[in-house]
């Protein structure tokens, strides 16, 4: 199933939810969807209320109508009947493992910063810079010219020291440099192919495949293997990891839990169950952003007291919003954004820096990521106390470059 | 004198003889059987009429039968045949140009039309991510706008740069810039549904094939969508 979900909306207002059925065999009875449903369950209400789905364009749509979406948020599964007979439920396990939504509501809305594509930010500094190649401090290697297939890294992310792990997946390795981009050392990936990666408060890893029939490996802090977790549903694209194990995203806004006991993998019904809307960041600190309708997006994240902040930013015309790399809240309530932006002819990734009242105190633009690194929504890193890290292709190699927010 | 140059011309042949046949045997120069040669016995033929649907149909059994380079042949068996081959080697799979020729039903001779291309057929199509992200006018397809309300599933994503280039299929809209697209990506992660932000991608193109029969056909009633 390919399911884009949301992770926030405007309350009371019409919402159009997707879902198209994936099947390498279409024609087959069991693949043959006749009909599709979503039950709907706004905040507070006891029972689930049926919309039905149409075909538009290949997928099904399911017009949810803004009386069922109170500012509490609603919870929502979707069901789908085959000519075989069968209902087949999204996520797996159906009302248990329902999604939740909630709503902007209670967040300004305010402009967001004035873009100019002309006046992308010069970095602070270089975080790493790896060359193409085999040894030390190298990665991955150039294929031979015709396949037109540069293989560079799969991913990186930052440790709790403000370390940098790489995923040199062509070498068949993890590779660690250290704050100043020293390296440090490497151990071996029990992955051969391309995988995100994530690194845990504690300096474990977790990776993940990339896909269908992805898989996510959790690794101690020096590569050895604890778990191997198959991903029951979806199609991963990225992996993250918090206080409470390791997740992948397996559509937009749902963030599968693999595992719950380390090394013992969760059948997909359990997965789904355990699932979020936001990505678990290594301190279990949450903050998200989500596009919504009329070109704005919502930045939303929980202070340390416990309390919501954000906001609901409009962006310039011509402006469409952009993969969301991260919000971070910081420890005087506010937080750093990185969000994608781009129009037809540009991409870029907008810093912002709030305050606690959800205000734009700083923004820059910050150069379009690499095109070469394969989980392409870990492009973009936060590294404490105030850095945004952006994997760069130069000519023979990688650049992560570091940007200052202040 | 005749006789003579009789006796030398065999001579010369048999040696000659004797020489090809120890290349031959030595290092297999004629008629060396490749995976290609063994498993890809498909044809192809016109068809009337191709839909989106039809198109998506046909991309989804080519998930996990493989990639390469210049190719253009799945052997539908679930599995990438020749995993960890070389690249262009004469495996299985379509590399991602070429699994859009097939996919789209165009025709080798761009003319307007559906040619359906057998799964088993070893056919790549003349064209390369050069074609597809600069169209001609007479070739079957067009950029368009990469926004959510101009694209459709079976368009595609197509850059192009001095040292690579790449085509994606929609397989279903995604948000954000992004999408869920089915593409013969590489040689390490064959064919397979990824989901991805070509669309926001700078350099990044929208494209279109040019006339698609109409979901509604043949019950159309005024609507050509």
């Amino acid at each position: 199933m390919l399911h884009v979900a949301p992770a926030l909306v405007d309350a009371g207002a019409d919402l159009e939810l997707s879902a198209a059925t994936m099947c390498r065999t279409p024609g087959r009875a069991t693949c043959t969807v006749e009909g599709a449903r979503a039950w709907v369950r706004p905040q507070g209400a006891a029972g689930w209320s049926r919309v039905p789905g149409h075909v538009i364009d290949g997928a099904y749509r399911f017009d949810v109508s803004g009386t069922l979406i109170p500012e509490g948020g609603f919870d929502y599964w979707l069901e789908f009947l085959t000519r075989a007979g069968a209902a087949e439920a999204y996520p797996p396990g159906g009302a248990q493992a329902a999604i939740r939504v909630l709503t902007a509501t209670g967040l300004p809305e305010r402009a967001f910063p004035t873009i100019d594509w002309n006046a992308v930010r010069a970095p602070d500094g270089v975080a790493v810079s790896m060359p193409y190649g085999r040894r030390d401090g190298q990665v991955g290697i150039q294929l031979p010219e015709g396949d037109g297939e540069i293989a560079g890294h799969g991913s990186f992310d930052v440790g709790p020291d403000g370390s940098i792990y790489v995923d040199d997946w062509v070498n068949g390795r993890i590779q660690v440099f250290s704050r100043s981009g020293r390296f440090e050392r490497a151990f071996r990936s029990p992955v051969d192919e391309p995988a995100d990666l994530a690194v845990a408060g504690d300096g474990s890893l977790v990776l993940g495949t990339l896909g269908e029939a992805a898989e996510a490996f959790e690794l101690g802090p020096e590569g050895a293997v604890i778990g191997r977790y198959p991903v029951g549903y979806g199609i991963v694209s990225r992996v993250a990891v918090g206080p409470d194990g390791p997740k992948a995203m397996v559509g937009p806004s749902q963030w599968a839990a693999v595992r719950t006991v380390s090394g013992r993998p969760l059948a997909p019904e359990l997965q789904a169950r355990l699932q979020s809307a936001v990505a678990p960041q290594s301190d279990g600190a949450i903050g998200v952003s989500q596009s919504l309708p009329g070109g704005r997006i919502a930045f939303a994240w929980i202070r340390g007291d416990g309390s919501r902040a954000g906001a609901v930013l409009t962006l310039p015309r011509g402006v469409q919003p952009g993969s969301d790399f991260f919000v971070r809240p910081l420890d005087d309530g506010g937080a750093i954004a990185a969000r994608g932006v781009w129009d037809a002819t540009h991409f870029g990734v907008v810093a912002l820096r709030f305050d606690a009242l959800g205000r734009v105190v700083a923004s820059s633009l910050l150069p379009e990521p690499s095109h070469h690194q394969v989980a392409r929504f870990s492009t973009v890193r936060y590294r404490a106390p105030g850095e945004v890290l952006v994997a760069v292709d130069r000519g023979h190699g990688v650049r992560i470059l570091r940007f200052e927010v202040r | 004198m005749e006789r003579r140059r009789t006796d030398a011309a065999t001579l010369l042949g048999v040696v000659a003889l004797t020489l090809v046949g120890w290349l031959v045997v030595t290092t297999g120069l004629t008629a060396r059987a490749t995976w290609t040669s063994e498993n890809c016995f498909g044809s192809s033929s016109d068809r009337t009429t191709w839909k989106r649907a039809d198109a998506y149909a046909y991309a989804q059994p080519a998930r996990a039968e493989g990639y390469e380079w210049n190719g253009g042949c799945y052997k539908l068996n679930n599995r990438d045949d020749t995993e960890g081959w070389p690249v262009d080697a004469e495996g299985e799979g379509a590399d991602c140009s070429g699994f859009v020729f097939k996919v789209w039903a165009l025709r080798k001779d761009g003319a307007a039309g559906y040619r359906f291309w057998d799964h088993e057929m070893d056919v790549h199509g003349p064209y390369s991510t050069w074609e597809y992200i600069d169209p001609a006018p007479q070739h079957q397809f067009h950029s368009i706008a990469k926004t959510y309300s101009t694209t459709e599933y079976m368009d595609a994503f197509v850059y192009r740069r001095s040292d690579e280039g790449h085509i994606a299929l929609i397989q279903s809209e995604g948000t954000d810039g992004s999408d869920y697209v089915i593409h013969a990506r590489n040689n390490t992660l064959g064919t397979l549904v990824n989901y991805l932000d070509y669309r926001s991608y700078s350099d990044t193109e929208g494209l279109t094939r040019e006339g698609w029969t109409p979901p509604c056909y043949p019950r159309c009633s005024g609507s050509t969508r």
